[in-house]
């Protein structure tokens, strides 16, 4: 899963993490690899309970212990080595190498300290800054997630604000930290629809100033055509497809991100609403071989019993596919 | 609405409650028994327990009795002690100041020794520091005060000496005493901070303190001890009024100290009822202001509540 020429700023690598519950053990991400260039924007998209969050925790080793722990992979972020250093030093790794973006903006601040503070904590450990100087960079972070007034929202705590603000707040803490990679998780998903499009607007806005590069998100197809370079499809804990975005609507591999687009396509054409038959699997008791089998239609019995493995479908590095039988245009 | 408007606004709630809790007081002095038969020997004559009747005012009408004794409340005047033979007030004077130092002490040391002990067994719950802490907090609570009590005389004043067994005069003879009271709330305190610490850390606003590479000591301190300090302060004070509303008596007792709930159960033992209800109504206050105080210190410390 070597993208070519460039190094890229961070590579994770057969990541796997799982939850040891009663019931058993839930492996709630499961061999993902993908990488992330210097300023490109990377959609990790999936329906909820694909891994996607976990993907994003493990990376940034917040996995709590018990029930959850990563089992296995390794994460590159810029030549480091994510998983082998001690725990005092993650402190670097997290703000400064890599700053997350939570999707409950609602209570991911802390109810008992204003914004302004906590946006000045972030500079402060991050940006090396102290007293004034932090402070009125912590107002200037206000400005640029367009908060107006913000020497006065300093002091505002975040019961203050509507769950809009506290999200461009949320996108203010994040930046403070002057971030290598960006991780954005479903930051819109908790806000209604206007202020969905006008949080995505800022945070387009916001990649062109400083030229971040992102891990976005989200379940919403909409907001991937309109953020992402490329695209990473996760199914039942696994990555099962990486393409390139336009190749998503031109050329989609892997059945089920065909099934995804056809139900898509189907409504903005005006045809039959095409589905996905049955349900996405049980963590505790997943389909053996290829997840996505017992709802695939072109399954063969090979499918049942093997789990496929990574196909460089171009043979250039850039369309990845998990699949026995991967779905090409011309076929 | 502003802070001095909610506090005068409470200060009126509590002279309500206090109002209540005198009638209360009254009525369950006439439902207890007629107090003549209490004071007067069994072979009292008519003529005797007329005129105490008629000293004591229960001759007069129900309502008339009732005005009477909220009028006398209202001045301070709780009337004369038959134990003691002087004015309750004065008695109570002489014993409540310095149980409520003692159970302030008390109240200090638990929350010094519960909020830390609290916060290492939440840092890593299970762990083993988890357990002894939550042993050591249950026993806190289990164990009878004044076997604590007992035990701390024997080591400390007995064995050792350091410290006196009994009695009261210096601020050495109020060390043991509170020590032993102050177990109990240690242990109740420290479940709470254990259980409310635990919800602090994993709750979201922790993820993202930690995203930002916030240390887990900043995160204990600077975010989670805060948003800890409403339910442990409801805790503390809950503990206070318990203490001073009888629950130290045996430990004063025990150390032979002179104080409040000492105080009480030998009003019970004397069936001294006036001075009982003047005990019933200064806890009452006592209780009041309390909770009075911890709603004005939560303001401080959650920016929500405002008045």
């Amino acid at each position: 899963m070597e993208e070519t020429k460039q190094k890229p700023i961070l590579s994770v690598k057969n990541l796997g993490t799982s939850f040891f519950l009663r019931e058993g053990e839930v492996k709630a991400v499961d061999d993902v690899s993908f990488s992330l260039n210097k300023g490109e924007c990377l959609a990790l998209v999936g329906e909820s309970g694909s891994g996607k969050t976990v993907t994003a925790l493990s990376i940034l080793r917040l996995i709590v212990w018990p029930p959850g722990k990563i089992v296995s992979g390794e994460v590159n972020l810029d030549g480091v080595d994510v998983f082998s250093l001690p725990m005092k030093e993650m402190r670097n790794v997290r703000g400064k190498g890599i700053a997350m973006i939570l999707q409950e903006p609602m209570s991911s601040l802390n109810p008992s300290q204003t914004i302004g503070r906590q946006i000045q904590e972030a500079v402060e450990i991050n940006q090396g800054l102290k007293g004034e100087a932090a402070k009125k960079a912590a107002i200037d972070m206000l400005g640029v997630v367009r908060i107006p007034s913000p020497e006065k929202r300093y002091y505002n705590y975040p019961h203050e604000l509507s769950g809009g603000m506290k999200q461009r707040i949320m996108i203010a803490i994040a930046l403070a930290c002057r971030p290598k990679v960006l991780i954005a998780d479903e930051p819109t998903c908790s806000l209604d629809v206007t202020i969905q499009a006008q949080i995505l607007r800022l945070m387009q806005q916001l990649r062109k100033e400083i030229e971040t590069t992102i891990l976005f998100i989200t379940s919403d197809l909409g907001i991937v055509a309109e953020m992402a370079d490329r695209v990473a499809m996760m199914y039942a804990g696994q990555l099962i497809e990486i393409l390139d975005v336009y190749k998503l609507w031109d050329a989609p591999a892997h059945p089920y991100t065909k099934g995804i687009m056809g139900s898509i396509m189907a409504m903005k054409e005006g045809g039959r609403l095409s589905i996905i038959e049955g349900d996405p699997p049980n963590l505790l008791h997943l389909p053996s071989g290829c997840h996505f089998h017992p709802r695939c239609q072109y399954c063969q019995d090979i499918c049942k019993t093997q789990v496929p493995a990574y196909t460089d479908l171009d043979g250039d590095g850039k369309h990845w596919v998990r699949c026995h039988f991967p779905l090409r245009k011309d076929k | 609405m502003g802070m001095g408007k909610y506090i005068a606004q409470r200060l009126l709630f509590t002279l309500f409650v206090v109002l209540g809790i005198s009638i209360l007081i009254f009525f369950i002095t006439h439902i207890v028994g007629n107090p003549v038969d209490i004071m007067l020997p069994l072979q009292a004559t008519d003529v005797e327990r007329e005129a105490l009747t008629k000293a004591l005012g229960l001759d007069k009408p129900m309502m008339e009795q009732l005005w009477i004794f909220l009028r006398d409340f209202s001045r301070g005047d709780f009337g004369i002690s038959w134990w003691q033979n002087r004015p309750c007030m004065e008695v109570i004077m002489d014993r409540l100041p310095i149980s409520m130092w003692l159970i302030l002490l008390a109240s200090m040391i638990s929350v010094v020794c519960a909020i830390p002990l609290g916060i290492l067994a939440a840092y890593r719950p299970g762990s083993i520091l988890d357990r002894v802490v939550t042993i050591f907090s249950t026993a806190g609570i289990c164990f009878p005060p004044f076997w604590i009590g007992l035990m701390l005389m024997l080591i400390f004043a007995v064995k050792l000496g350091w410290l006196p067994t009994s009695g009261m005069g210096t601020w050495k003879h109020l060390v043991l005493p509170a020590v032993s009271i102050s177990f109990r709330p240690m242990g109740h305190l420290a479940q709470i901070v254990r259980f409310e610490m635990i919800q602090q850390l994993n709750a979201l606003y922790a993820v993202t303190a930690r995203a930002k590479g916030v240390t887990e000591m900043t995160l204990l301190f600077k975010h989670a001890l805060k948003n800890i300090m409403t339910a442990s302060l409801t805790m503390i004070g809950n503990d206070y009024c318990k203490q001073l509303g009888g629950l130290s008596a045996a430990v004063e007792v025990v150390f032979g100290f002179a104080g409040f709930g000492h105080l009480i159960s030998e009003t019970i033992e004397n069936m001294d009822f006036p001075l009982l209800q003047a005990e019933v109504f200064f806890v009452a206050i006592i209780v009041c202001l309390i909770n009075l105080l911890t709603d004005i210190l939560y303001a401080a410390f959650d920016p929500r509540i405002r008045y």
